[in-house]
């Protein structure tokens, strides 16, 4: 494989997987959050 | 009438899986490494993601909060967000869905088919699929795929794949769609990882990733490079089909709208990126070598260039160890995304029916009937089914048009402060999405339709053929007719529709100044 060909892939992989994989584990802990929040009667702040 | 469903996503993670299952069909698997090889390999990778992020997304997040806070399926939230006067428009979208979906189901027949086929060869060890070996491999596959669809039997494949989605749907929300989805989409990713794997541990596979990741620079100065980009990328994610809006519906009141979006997008292109792995390395590793160049395999071979999935993976398979594995892999794979996509589909209309008053079982069964009677020519007769893929997949990109349409037409501003960044979300949009809605969403679509519209006059012109016969199937006029038709039903009856869908159901903005609530979202229903 071209170098030019590695980058792009390396390009590829980190913005949709990577970036796949980073928008999960924000929503896992924001998600785990809630969960508590829940229980602990509490509320979750929202802005507009 | 209208009475609010009690039916609904128990979790996030549900609602999530269900929108990838919708989102992943027979788009990524069989369309996307056809059209990457048709446009340039890596070069076509680039527009692709640049739309994801400038047209998928966007539209993801306008759908997902417009059904979020509406509670209602397509033509009720065009009604609810702007009054009335604006149900053709959420009429359009979803009887467009659900015309793809007619012909859509005969595709997930054919998928079914192969899957069963690849089954029994796996069993017996000496099949339909196992047996293609030797230089005439290839044309004997595409004969026998030919007569497949040329035959009766395509019509018992595609009606077990309405009844099959029916049924799923028939059992609601949370015990059809999102119990099936938590099954489906793991099984979908878990078989793409190992068909992908195994591709990359073949001998010569290196030559695949180098094709698929090489940029051209110069082709990005073709301009139809941008417009499949585009095309592809709204085809794939399911953007501004309405199902998206189908299942916002159904969500939790509390329920994010933007990250969901990022996710449903993102997790779209990322099943597409993983099967380019599994099929580019696997065509360069064990193409023939007087094949040249060997990318013909991918772009051209095949009626309707349907050669990749049902005639050249079952060819190359059969020439690698383990290969009758492989083969049930790879459509067990096909089948269970188009299955999970057709489920959406069928959910769409039911969730029509349902604000029009009927029952759920109903619904289902009178959604079912249709898809039976109306994607009978498509089974049956390869001209009228590529006519309909042609029409309806150019109607999308006005369905995508349309969103932004009525969400300008409500106040962009608006549109974003109380629908978009709604309560429960994890992530909130400023002021700049506002460009999105109003700018980006609106000039995309308008260059893509004028140059489309003008492209197709020009080819034919060329080509000395009549333009403005709408009885050829891939004709400009064979668009505008049926485009014409849609929006005439709607306006002959437009008081049947608003009798339907409108009585004793107030706007979002008066059910707002009734409760005299900012936040109409979670007050709906």
């Amino acid at each position: 494989m071209s170098l030019g060909a590695v980058l792009t892939m390396l390009f590829f992989v980190s913005v949709l997987w990577g970036g796949f994989a980073v928008a999960l584990a924000v929503a896992i802990r924001r998600e785990g959050k809630k969960n508590v929040d829940d229980a602990v009667g509490g509320s979750h702040p929202h802005g507009r | 009438m209208t009475r609010p469903s009690m039916d609904g996503f128990t979790s996030r993670w549900g609602l999530i899986l269900a929108s990838l299952g919708m989102a992943i069909g027979t788009g990524n698997i069989w369309r996307f490494p056809r059209v990457v090889s048709q446009n340039g390999g890596g070069s076509f990778l680039i527009p692709w993601i640049i739309f994801l992020f400038t047209w998928s997304i966007p539209l993801i997040i306008l759908e997902f909060s417009l059904g979020k806070a509406a509670r209602k399926g397509t033509v009720g939230a065009f009604g609810r967000l702007n009054g009335k006067k604006w149900l053709w428009m959420g009429n359009f979208v979803g009887a467009c869905a659900l015309l793809i979906f007619f012909y859509y189901s005969v595709v997930t027949g054919w998928c079914l088919r192969y899957a069963g086929v690849a089954f029994v060869d796996l069993l017996t060890g000496s099949g339909e699929l196992s047996a293609l070996t030797g230089d005439d491999a290839a044309a004997r596959a595409e004969s026998a795929f030919v007569d497949f669809t040329g035959g009766v039997s395509p019509v018992i494949y595609y009606i077990a794949a309405v009844l099959l989605a029916a049924f799923v749907v028939r059992r609601g929300v949370a015990k059809g769609v999102e119990a099936m989805s938590k099954v489906l989409v793991p099984i979908l990713f878990g078989i793409m990882i190992v068909a992908a794997i195994r591709s990359l541990t073949l001998p010569g596979a290196l030559a695949g990733l180098n094709y698929l990741f090489t940029v051209d620079f110069e082709k990005l100065l073709d301009h139809k490079v941008w417009i499949q980009g585009l095309t592809q990328s709204a085809w794939s994610t399911g953007a501004g089909w309405g199902l998206v809006l189908t299942y916002a519906s159904y969500m939790r009141r509390r329920e994010d709208v933007v990250l969901n979006s990022v996710l449903t997008g993102l997790g779209n292109n990322a099943a597409s990126l993983l099967v380019a792995f599994a099929i580019f390395p696997a065509v360069f590793a064990l193409a023939p070598g007087h094949l040249d160049p060997v990318t013909d395999i991918l772009q051209n071979s095949g009626p309707a260039s349907t050669g990749i999935s049902f005639i050249w993976i079952p060819v190359l398979f059969s020439g690698m160890p383990l290969g009758s594995i492989f083969n049930l892999l790879f459509f067990m794979a096909l089948s269970v995304a188009a299955i999970s996509s057709l489920i959406a589909m069928v959910q769409l209309g039911v969730r029509i029916l349902e604000d029009a008053g009927l029952s759920r079982g109903k619904s289902t069964a009178i959604i079912a009937a249709l898809g039976i009677v109306i994607g009978l020519p498509s089974a049956l007769s390869s001209d009228f089914f590529s006519n309909q893929d042609w029409v309806w997949s150019v109607g999308l990109l006005f369905c995508g048009l349309f969103f932004s349409v009525a969400a300008i037409r409500f106040g962009a501003d608006r549109f974003r402060s109380r629908f978009i960044n709604s309560p429960g979300n994890d992530i909130y949009l400023g002021a700049w999405f506002n460009l999105f809605i109003c700018v980006v969403i609106p000039v995309q679509g308008a260059i893509l339709i004028g140059w489309w519209t003008i492209g197709s006059i020009r080819d034919d012109l060329r080509d000395g053929i009549a333009w403005w016969d709408p009885f050829r199937p891939y004709g400009l006029a064979t668009c505008l007719l049926q485009f014409a038709v849609l929006i005439g039903v709607s306006i002959v009856f437009r008081d049947k529709l608003t009798q339907l869908f409108m009585r004793g159901v107030k706007t979002l903005d008066e059910e707002a100044r009734e409760s005299g609530a900012d936040s109409v979202g979670e007050e709906s229903s």
